[in-house]
C-alpha cells in the first residue's frame, strides 16, 4: 500500500510499504477514508520530538470503514463506518477506568523512551513517534488499530465523512481544554492558537455556557473562521494582547485560559519570543512556551489554565511566581477522546459542532508532501490538509 | 549535532544515569538494595486474588519463579493491587539461569506482560507493521536501541 513517511528532520515522502494485519485478537484493519494533518505532525517533522526512525508512517486523526476484525473485537465489523480515537487505550487499567484514556497503562509498548523522559509512559498514539509506542500512523491506505472495541466509533448516518474525521483528535482535544478547564456559564474563556483545537475549544467553551470567548491568533483566515463561529478576536500582530485582555475584561482577566499552540509558538511580538526563537533554532532548546506565558500572565487571580498544545521537553523563563501568587490552577493532557467522542458524534448530528470547515485544503495522499508544506507554512489559507488514502 | 541525535543521545543518557544511580549503595547491606535485588512493582487494577488466584503466579512471572522473589499487596485507594518481584537475595544471579538476560530488565518485562494479561488479556505487540525505507541515521539507530528494551526497564 501507498504511506506517508517521514524520512528525516522536514522530510517526507509517499513509498509503497507492506500492508498492516492483525497483531492481537483486540485489532481491527481500517481502510483510510480520510486522515488530517495536525499541528502537532509539524513537532515530530521538525524533529521537535526526536524519537522517529527513518520510515515511519505519520498520521493520528483519521476516520474510515473497518475490514477486518480480530477474533475478541466484539463492538465493531467489518463494513463500519468508524472514526478512531488518535490514542491508544485499553480501556481497562485504572486510568480508563477512571476516563482518563490518554494515560492508559496499557497502550505505548514502549515505556521506557517516555519513563526516561516524564517518569511515566502515556498511551500509545499513532504515528507519533517512539516516545509515544511506535505505531504506524493513518496517512495510509490501511491502519491496524489495537484495542478496536475501545478506539473505534461509528459515525451516525447524519454526519459526513468530513466532519467526523475531526472527531478522532482536534475536536475531542478542544472539548477537554473547556471543560477539565472548568469552564462555567458565564465565564470569560481565552483561548490562544485558531488552529482546528482552538476553533474546537472555543466552539465547546461557548456550548458550555462561556458567556464570552476570545480568539488569540496572528492568521487572517485563521481568524476569520473563528469569528464565523461566534468568537471575539484578538489580532497579535496589531493587537496588544495583555492590554486588549485586561480592557474586555474589566481589569480581571480571563477566567479560563486555554493554550492551543504547543512548543512552535510564533507571536514575534511577545515578550520572550526572540529568546526561545534563538534557543530553538540552535538546537539549544525544544520549546517556545510564549502562549503559556501570556496564558498564565493573563488568567485572572484564582483562575484555571489548560494547555493543550503538544510540548516535549523542559521549558525556560516559566512563570511559576505568577501561577503561585495568583492561585491558578495549571492542567494539561494528551486527548482522552473514548471519553468524548460518542457525544462529540452525537452534537456533530444535531449540527451543534462545526469541523467540516476547517478541512480547507483536500487532496489525495500522494501530494501529502506538498499538502504538508502548505500546512507548515500557513500558505494558500491552509488550515488543515486532508489526505485521501483512496482511488 | 542536530537536535533530533542531541536529544536521543540524552535521554539514553539519562536512562544510563538513573540506572547507574539506582544501583548505588544506600545502606550497609548494598547487596539488599542494590540492582538486582530492588523489588519492582506494577499496579494491577484487580484483586490479589486475581493477579495470584491461589498463590499461582501469573505465566510470565511464573517462568522465573527458580530465580525471584514476589509479593501481592492491595494497593491503596481501590486502585487494585500491587505486584512486586526481585532477585532471590543471595549470591550473585547465576547469568545461565537468565539464559544471558539482565534479570532486572527481564523481571521488568515480566511484570509489564503479567499486568497486561490480567487487565486485558494479551500483550500489545507493534511489530511487524508497516514502514517505509528504513534509511540509515544516527538518531534512528538510537531509537532502534532504546526501543529494543523498551519494554524492559524503566519506571513501572
Amino acid at each position: 500500500m501507498k504511506a506517508l513517511c517521514w524520512t528525516g528532520v522536514d522530510e517526507l515522502s509517499v513509498e509503497t510499504v507492506p500492508d498492516p494485519r492483525l497483531l492481537n485478537a483486540h485489532d481491527a484493519i481500517v481502510k483510510v477514508r480520510l486522515s488530517s494533518a495536525c499541528g502537532s505532525d509539524l513537532h515530530v517533522l521538525g524533529g521537535y520530538l526526536p524519537t522517529m526512525r527513518p520510515g515511519d508512517v505519520l498520521g493520528h486523526e483519521f476516520m474510515g470503514e473497518v475490514v477486518e476484525v480480530g477474533s475478541a473485537v466484539t463492538s465493531r465489523r467489518a463494513g463500519d463506518r468508524v472514526v478512531v480515537c488518535s490514542f491508544i487505550s485499553c480501556g481497562r487499567c485504572w486510568y480508563c477506568q477512571n476516563q482518563l484514556f490518554s494515560l492508559c497503562d496499557n497502550g505505548n509498548p514502549n515505556p521506557l523512551l517516555a519513563e526516561n523522559l516524564w517518569g511515566q509512559a502515556p498511551a500509545g498514539c499513532y504515528g507519533y513517534s517512539h516516545v509515544l509506542g511506535g505505531f504506524a500512523g493513518s496517512h495510509a491506505e490501511y491502519v491496524r488499530v489495537p484495542y478496536a472495541d475501545q478506539g473505534m466509533f461509528p459515525i451516525p448516518d447524519e454526519v459526513d465523512d468530513l466532519t467526523a474525521l475531526f472527531a478522532s483528535d482536534a475536536a475531542p482535544t478542544g472539548w477537554m481544554g473547556a471543560e477539565l478547564g472548568g469552564v462555567q456559564p458565564g465565564d470569560v474563556v481565552a483561548v490562544w492558537g485558531a488552529g482546528a483545537v482552538g476553533q474546537l475549544a472555543a466552539q465547546a467553551s461557548a456550548l458550555l455556557g462561556a458567556a464570552e470567548v476570545i480568539v488569540i491568533d496572528g492568521v487572517p483566515e485563521r481568524l476569520d473562521q473563528a469569528t464565523r463561529s461566534g468568537a471575539q478576536l484578538i489580532d497579535f500582530r496589531t493587537s496588544d494582547v495583555s492590554a486588549e485582555l485586561r480592557e474586555r475584561t474589566g481589569g480581571r482577566g480571563a477566567d479560563v485560559c486555554i493554550e492551543a499552540v504547543g512548543m512552535v509558538s510564533g507571536s514575534p511580538s511577545a515578550p520572550l519570543y526572540g529568546y526561545d526563537d534563538f534557543k530553538q533554532q540552535r538546537r539549544l532548546g525544544t520549546e517556545r512556551p510564549v502562549a503559556v506565558r501570556e496564558a498564565i500572565f493573563n488568567c485572572r487571580k484564582g483562575g484555571s489554565i489548560f494547555v493543550l498544545g503538544v510540548f516535549g521537553g523542559v521549558v525556560d523563563k516559566f512563570p511559576l511566581g505568577a501561577v503561585m501568587n495568583k492561585g491558578l490552577t495549571l492542567r494539561s493532557a494528551q486527548q482522552h477522546g473514548q471519553r468524548y467522542i460518542p457525544m462529540l458524534l452525537e452534537r456533530m448530528a444535531r449540527g451543534e459542532l462545526r469541523t467540516r470547515h476547517l478541512a480547507t485544503h483536500v487532496m489525495p495522499l500522494a501530494k501529502a508532501p506538498h499538502g504538508y508544506e502548505l500546512f507548515k507554512n500557513r500558505r494558500d489559507g491552509c488550515v488543515r490538509a486532508v489526505f485521501t488514502p483512496g482511488p | 549535532m542536530k537536535l533530533l541525535d542531541w536529544a536521543a543521545a540524552l535521554w539514553s543518557s539519562a536512562g544510563g544515569l538513573r540506572r547507574r544511580r539506582s544501583r548505588a549503595p544506600e545502606c550497609a547491606d548494598e547487596e539488599a538494595v542494590s540492582d538486582p535485588f530492588r523489588w519492582q512493582s506494577v499496579t494491577i487494577l484487580a484483586t490479589p486474588d486475581e493477579v495470584a488466584p491461589h498463590g499461582r503466579l501469573p505465566a510470565p512471572l511464573a517462568e522465573l519463579a527458580a530465580m525471584i522473589d514476589t509479593r501481592v499487596e492491595p494497593a491503596p485507594g481501590g486502585r487494585g493491587s500491587q505486584l512486586a518481584a526481585r532477585t532471590r537475595p543471595g549470591p550473585k544471579p547465576d547469568s545461565a539461569l537468565w539464559k544471558g538476560e539482565d534479570p532486572t530488565r527481564r523481571i521488568r518485562s515480566a511484570l509489564q506482560h503479567a499486568k497486561q494479561l490480567i487487565e486485558v488479556g494479551e500483550v500489545l505487540s507493534v511489530e511487524p507493521q508497516p514502514a517505509g525505507k528504513r534509511r540509515r541515521r544516527a538518531a534512528g539507530l538510537l531509537v532502534d536501541l532504546m526501543t529494543g528494551d523498551a519494554d524492559q526497564e524503566g519506571v513501572v
